[in-house]
């Protein structure tokens, strides 16, 4: 097995050093790809073949220009996106084999729908995969895809899985522009809406970190933008509230008693006189005395990130 | 090791030991490995695999120039320098990259063969430079995949070069580019928007510790997320939901090394994790067979060399060696320490003069 894969690339090699340009080695690396992916020596070889012998009929693949239209590079965007797909398939982590796409896309007229296509046949064979992630965020910035489009998207891939933190995290890219450019309404609304979905997923799944490291995300991008620190307050009494409740269900939830320190403290924070101070300073030690004995491991973290005089 | 069970407080008893032969006897093994189709497969990538067995042979305590064949090695790596650019390829007849001329230069680093390129040291440093873009980022080669782990590798191969500040490449501009590279979570993804990920997280912290700019991490944070992928196993994960594996070990803890929170973690039960995961079984290679040592991703899976690298350099991070009372049954040799920031042993990098900024610990 080691010897005939051993032959076909030292051909291959031979030819490369001849300046073999020619089909017949095109297809040769084809091969030899679908088996090893992640040869990333013979993909620059495949592209220096593409490049000579499309040159010869005059197109330009060498640099990324005008795209070449489809009329005219059909043949080449269908083989090389099939055999990416090929080696993506074989290997769903392969760098060279998601690169190639970009390449390709680069240079000719591909068509954005089929690619989100494939994009959400990857995502559903793997949610995680960041490299698809990574992939889709590329199309939405050179197609036409609106990132509104692409928040509802993780909206939905959120409500299939609330473990899915690519999706949470593929919101937290478009939440900033998508409220600057006044596509979420105002504040008021973007915290309702993100936080019912939050709410959603903590308590059903509240030992998935997931949804906690994107509602600590939400608060505070929610305070650095409040201009009313009065209704922000409010809202955030509300949550506190929200909070408790699930840790009188869960009461061993570290991710909630975290939560709730978090939340007095950012309460504080604010130029809002509370009434029960106190209350709250000895509620947020509780928790804090909790925190450590429920999860030895982090004390170190939990005492100075939180043990401190705020 | 003592140290290791009062820290933990764990029930954990004592620890497995450290299989120190084995492993050494497992690295040059592999390192003589040419027919299996493993290694014909994996021949890309060769370059960084070299690296691997050498450092975790110098962690092992072992003299290099004793045990390894450090000339032919050392000519090999010569012969995947790319005569045009100068960078160097993965292995024999492979493009240059940036990724094969870090391991190469680390390769050299750690024969003490550096002398070798005293005559194309600034044909590589240009083609490093001729890698950046605009926006401060880094390809990998001249085909224009962008990721953040080639920042590292640009940065961590200048350095040892000498070049990083005399203004062949544009220092903040790189800096500016990992900086959006930033996420929601305090940790960093290969490109801006891209989700993150300890092994980029290392690449981007490490590449900020090289470059001064530790300011730009948000220290609390990403060392909050980074003590977070401990998992009950006691290993580390490289993002939520995911299962442990060694390697983590090392990207996480150097990581948390670097920006002063090491505490943050579990050291006991991480370094249970990872004994835990040496190889006990015996397997056959083409050439020889091995009768246990390596380590794997997980407890009971496949050694290999990637991970018996990562594995070591986690506990040489941890200190595990540093009491010299961590074999119960003989001698506890006291074993070299591996530098966070540039993933070689410490000695050297003092001796290559490398900076980094790293944090005290909190």
């Amino acid at each position: 097995k080691a010897k005939t894969y051993s032959a076909l690339v030292g051909i291959v090699q031979a030819h490369r050093s001849n300046k073999n340009y020619s089909q017949e080695t095109l297809e040769l690396t084809g091969q030899i790809l679908k088996k090893n992916p992640d040869s990333y020596s013979l993909w620059n070889y495949r592209r220096e073949i593409l490049i000579s012998l499309y040159s010869s009929i005059g197109l330009g693949l060498a640099k990324p220009s005008t795209k070449i239209s489809r009329d005219v590079g059909a043949e080449v965007i269908d083989m090389e996106l099939s055999l990416s797909a090929a080696a993506i398939t074989k290997n769903p982590k392969s760098y060279c084999g998601w690169y190639h796409r970009v390449w390709v896309l680069e240079r000719l007229d591909v068509d954005i729908a089929s690619e989100l296509v494939l994009c959400n046949k990857f995502l559903t064979a793997d949610q995680r995969n960041f490299h698809c992630w990574n992939y889709r965020r590329h199309l939405v910035s050179v197609g036409n895809i609106s990132p509104k489009a692409e928040f509802e998207y993780s909206t939905e891939k959120i409500c299939e899985n609330f473990s899915n933190y690519s999706a949470f995290h593929h919101r937290s890219v478009y939440i900033k522009d998508l409220f600057a450019n006044e596509v979420l309404g105002d504040l008021n609304n973007v915290f309702e809406e993100e936080f019912s979905i939050i709410e959603n997923a903590v308590f059903t799944e509240p030992d998935d970190q997931s949804a906690w490291w994107y509602y600590h995300f939400l608060v505070k991008f929610v305070r650095d933008r409040c201009l009313d620190e009065m209704s922000l307050y409010n809202t955030l009494s509300h949550q506190l509230e929200v909070m408790q409740g699930l840790l009188e269900v869960e009461e061993s939830s570290k991710w909630a008693m975290m939560t709730i320190i978090f939340l007095i403290d950012v309460m504080e924070s604010l130029n809002v006189q509370g009434h029960d101070r106190e209350e709250k300073m000895h509620q947020r030690q509780r928790m804090l005395d909790n925190l450590c004995e429920i999860d030895p491991t982090h004390r170190c973290s939990y005492m100075y990130r939180l043990g401190r005089n705020n | 090791m003592s140290s290791f069970t009062h820290e933990s407080g764990s029930s954990a008893g004592s620890l497995p030991p450290f299989l120190l032969d084995k492993h050494a006897a497992y690295i040059k093994a592999i390192s003589d490995d040419t027919e299996s189709f493993e290694y014909t497969v994996s021949q890309h990538f060769r370059m960084s695999g070299i690296y691997w067995g050498l450092t975790a042979m110098s962690l092992l305590g072992k003299d290099l120039s004793c045990e390894m064949d450090v000339e032919s090695i050392s000519s090999w790596v010569m012969q995947c320098q790319d005569e045009e650019s100068g960078g160097f390829g993965g292995s024999l007849n492979h493009d240059p990259h940036i990724l094969y001329t870090l391991s190469a230069l680390q390769i050299l680093a750690l024969c003490d063969r550096l002398n070798l390129i005293d005559s194309t040291r600034s044909k590589i440093a240009s083609y490093i430079a001729s890698l950046q873009q605009a926006d401060g980022s880094f390809t990998g080669d001249c085909w224009g995949e962008v990721d953040t782990r080639f920042s590292y590798c640009a940065l961590s191969s200048l350095a040892i070069l000498g070049e990083l500040r005399t203004g062949i490449i544009d220092l903040d501009k790189a800096v500016m580019f990992i900086e959006r590279c930033k996420n929601f979570d305090g940790g960093f993804g290969a490109v801006p928007g891209a989700e993150s990920h300890a092994g980029q997280i290392f690449c981007c912290v490490g590449a900020l510790s090289i470059a001064g700019a530790l300011h730009v991490v948000d220290a609390d944070l990403l060392g909050w997320w980074l003590s977070e992928r401990q998992c009950d196993s006691g290993g580390l994960n490289g993002r939520p939901e995911k299962q442990a594996d060694v390697c983590y070990s090392w990207w996480i803890l150097s990581s948390l090394t670097i920006i002063g929170r090491m505490s943050w973690i579990d050291r006991g039960k991480l370094a249970l994790f990872i004994l835990q995961c040496q190889g006990v079984d015996s397997f056959c290679l083409p050439c020889k067979d091995i009768s246990g040592g390596g380590i794997a991703d997980r407890p009971g899976n496949m050694v290999d060399i990637f991970h018996t690298f990562f594995g070591i350099s986690g506990l040489s991070l941890l200190d595990y060696f540093a009491a010299g009372d961590w074999n119960s049954d003989g001698e506890s040799p006291v074993l070299p320490l591996i530098d966070p920031t540039y993933a070689l042993p410490k000695s050297l990098v003092s001796r290559l003069g490398l900076p980094a900024e790293v944090y005290s610990q909190v």
